[in-house]
């Protein structure tokens, strides 16, 4: 392995242009078998994720096919007209990929950009999630071994702190995944670090209206689902901004109707003991909360499956509610938008997507909003975990470094 | 008999056959009196009379104590009753918990009974050393009602050397000092970030004491109040270190404001079968029962299987006795492993986790 990470630095890389068409197409190619739930590699790895992570099979295909939906021929193609005529010629030849374990194709946007844009790509994967990637590449090797070669993917344990080092020093950038201390440790100028982050989303009257308001449920649900929460993408907190009485706690109402129905289409993941805990604990709060007749509503599955948490306005604690994970999101009416700003200050600049929902006014007026705060990825309800390929990951430092014209 | 006074004797002469008799006939009082409790089992779908075993008796978060009073109506207002304040520490900007004892009494035989076993085994009374405001100082503190009930129960002389703001490190050295000098064991209780506090200004100060032998500390609250929490082998080492107490005699207590019961390390000083310092379990005294409990069925999990520490403690007949803790932790042999609060996100990757967040925001 560490013989890889060596010889990385010295592999072909960085020149865009027709290669970067051939490599369009490659990984078109290759993300076009990965949609399909029956083509063996994928087959093959989402039941050893599965299995390993203690996901549903059913749950995991879904948040995966989410995950794959924007890679299509036509995105990887126009983004490779993108970073031709960019002409940037100063991209990094080698680029070193430390994935993150909570989200099984998480890095995916970057790698396909770094590929496209020429550059050598060495994956190392993490102990919890070593298999996503190293499918996929053997999905490469097996369209274009020649362009394929530009992808290797390795694997070590967090104790060969070693082999982590060489392949920061070898590679010309490396992106890290993962927690803000996994990024710390590795302090190094070289690396771009995509830290801890959260998403929500931010729902206006127009669109908890009768003939909306289960679609709008059943979406913020899905968003939910999907990989069972843990990822940057994960909804968090659903905010309805302004809404007539009763309308907000309805959508938290029909939110839990739809992640009990998403229960039998996607079962739910084995929680693991110390989460387990803390789901518990969001729901003792807000049960004793309610009890003593704070504007609070708890809905629940009859396990830990899902958990909504509803609050109302004027609720004591205003800061952002960060989920455990495993389908447990809060619902909180607020008055206005600036209610709304002032609640997501405590998580200012870690915040990664924003669902907005609403008539076309009130979107507008979110959206503006949102472009205010800085939100790199704006989308509708159920999209969250399927951002474009030029989505400005963490910030938009690494496509910046990969695409922006000096 | 009144239930109070079933309990009481019961902690004066436990018979550990009749806990589950009576820990019933303490639910059922609780259920009747105490509104909020009895709300909440009914929400579990839960009456009184269908209750047949400890286990099925439904078991109230502790954070309950934030938001509810667990108590039977005018409970804190009886002559005589006490309402003991969470530190509201780990939820900065929450409500503190509410503990309303309706009879301290009972409270107090229940601290002093267990801490003579574990604490004072050998029945000596001795100079005491408070690191924690006493009860004229701090009324609200159930640690500070407790120290002040160790002092009039175990102490010779005693200092007092905490208001409710600082430990008055200066005071004491001097204490130190003078133990030193006269050679006569002492005894100093105070919390974990208390004695982190002293550890950190002997040893910035080059000075170490050699305490009598025979002389013992007592900590309790562990990380909280602390910037870089002290491990609790740490806290014995530098015991060791710059006070000359035997690792035997640092006993580490886990207590809160919503139980009136508590539990102490185990070690070669108060329990004679137990020979390794370092290994610590805590022991319960015999009216407190303690299972860990499946976070997702909320059933006791088997003998030395990780859950939620659940607790039974007859002494909080006057609240609600089955209190479920944000703790994890094991049971073995009824003694107890102590792990601590669940963290979560082992895999959260780029996600951001509950812990980093509170951390970030400064609210543990």
């Amino acid at each position: 392995m560490s013989a890889s990470v060596a010889g990385a630095a010295r592999g072909p890389g960085g020149v865009a242009g027709p290669d970067a068409e051939r490599m369009a197409d490659t990984l078109a190619r290759a993300f076009a078998l990965w949609r399909s739930r029956n083509y063996a590699r994928r087959r093959e790895a989402v039941g050893a994720i599965a299995h390993s992570a203690g996901y549903s099979v059913a749950t995991l295909d879904n948040s995966i096919d989410a995950l794959l939906r924007p890679f299509t021929a036509e995105a990887l193609k126009s983004f490779a007209a993108l970073v031709s005529a960019s002409g940037r010629a100063d991209r990094p030849n080698t680029i070193g990929f430390i994935a993150a374990g909570n989200v099984a194709g998480a890095g995916i946007h970057e790698i396909a950009i770094a590929l496209i844009a020429g550059a050598r790509v060495i994956v190392k994967t993490a102990s919890a999630e070593p298999i996503f990637f190293a499918q996929f590449a053997r999905t490469l090797a097996e369209i274009d071994p020649e362009t394929a070669a530009r992808i290797e993917v390795v694997h070590w344990s967090r104790a060969r702190a070693d082999l982590t080092a060489a392949l920061v020093a070898k590679c010309e950038r490396v992106v890290a995944y993962g927690d803000d201390s996994t990024i710390e440790s590795l302090h190094r100028p070289n690396v771009i670090g995509f830290g801890s982050r959260v998403s929500a989303a931010v729902v206006a009257g127009g669109a908890i209206i009768p003939s909306r308001i289960d679609g709008l449920a059943e979406a913020l649900a899905r968003d939910v689902a999907l990989f069972e929460q843990l990822g940057c993408l994960s909804l968090h907190q659903v905010f309805v901004v302004g809404p007539a009485e009763g309308a907000a706690s309805a959508l938290a109402m029909r939110m839990s109707a739809a992640l009990e129905s998403l229960g039998k289409s996607m079962p739910p993941a084995r929680i693991p003991l110390s989460d387990a805990a803390q789901v518990r604990a969001v729901r003792e709060r807000a049960r004793w909360r309610a009890i003593a007749g704070e504007p609070v509503e708890l809905f629940e599955g009859r396990a830990l499956e899902w958990t909504v948490v509803f609050e109302s306005d004027g609720a004591l604690n205003d800061s952002f509610k960060v989920s455990p994970g495993f389908r447990t999101v809060h619902v909180t009416a607020v008055r206005n938008l600036a209610e709304f700003r002032e609640r997501v200050d405590s998580v200012a600049g870690r915040i990664e997507a924003m669902a907005v929902a609403g008539d076309e006014s009130e979107a507008a007026e979110i959206r503006a909003t949102l472009a205010t705060i800085g939100i790199p990825y704006v989308c509708a309800p159920g999209e969250m975990q399927s951002p474009p390929l030029d989505w400005r990951h963490g910030g938009g430092a690494f496509l910046d470094l990969m695409v922006r014209r000096r | 008999m009144s239930i109070y006074e079933q309990v009481l004797s019961f902690i004066h002469r436990p018979e550990p056959e009749e806990f589950q008799r009576l820990a019933l006939d303490v639910f059922r009082h609780q259920f009747e009196t105490v509104r909020a409790y009895r709300s909440y089992c009914e929400g579990c779908g839960i009456e009184a009379g269908a209750v047949r075993t400890i286990d099925d008796i439904p078991a109230v978060s502790n954070v309950a104590f934030k938001y509810s009073d667990l108590a039977a109506d005018g409970a804190a207002r009886a002559p005589g009753a006490a309402v003991f304040l969470t530190s509201g520490t780990t939820q900065g900007r929450e409500r503190r918990g509410r503990h309303i004892v309706a009879r301290p009494e009972i409270y107090r035989a229940s601290a002093i009974s267990h801490l003579s076993k574990m604490l004072f085994p050998d029945a000596r009374r001795m100079s005491m050393l408070a690191m924690h405001p006493t009860d004229d100082a701090m009324p609200e503190s159930s640690l500070s009602a407790m120290i002040t009930w160790s002092i009039e129960e175990f102490a010779s002389t005693h200092l007092a050397a905490a208001s409710r703001d600082k430990v008055d490190i200066e005071a004491v050295t001097v204490f130190l000092a003078e133990a030193e000098a006269g050679q006569d064991p002492v005894c100093i209780m105070g919390t974990t970030a208390a004695f982190a506090a002293l550890f950190s200004a002997l040893s910035g100060a080059g000075i170490r004491h050699r305490l009598a032998p025979g002389s013992r500390m007592m900590d309790t609250g562990g990380a909280k109040g602390q910037g870089v929490p002290i491990p609790a082998a740490e806290v014995i080492a530098r015991a060791g270190e710059l006070l000359a107490i035997a690792p035997a005699m640092v006993i580490n207590e886990y207590g809160m404001t919503e139980l009136c019961s508590q539990l102490y390390d185990a070690t070669p000083f108060n329990c004679q079968d137990v020979s390794d310092v370092q290994e610590r379990y805590k022991v319960p005294p015999p009216w407190l029962r303690v299972t860990a409990r499946d976070p997702i069925t909320l059933r006791p999990v088997p003998d030395g299987e990780i859950g939620l520490l659940t607790f039974f403690d007859l002494a909080n007949v006057g609240s609600v006795s089955a209190v479920m803790t944000e703790d994890l932790g094991c049971v073995e042999r009824g003694r107890v492993r102590v792990i601590g609060r669940a963290v979560g996100g082992e895999a959260r990757g780029c996600a951001l986790a509950i812990g980093q967040f509170n951390a970030a925001q400064g609210l543990r």
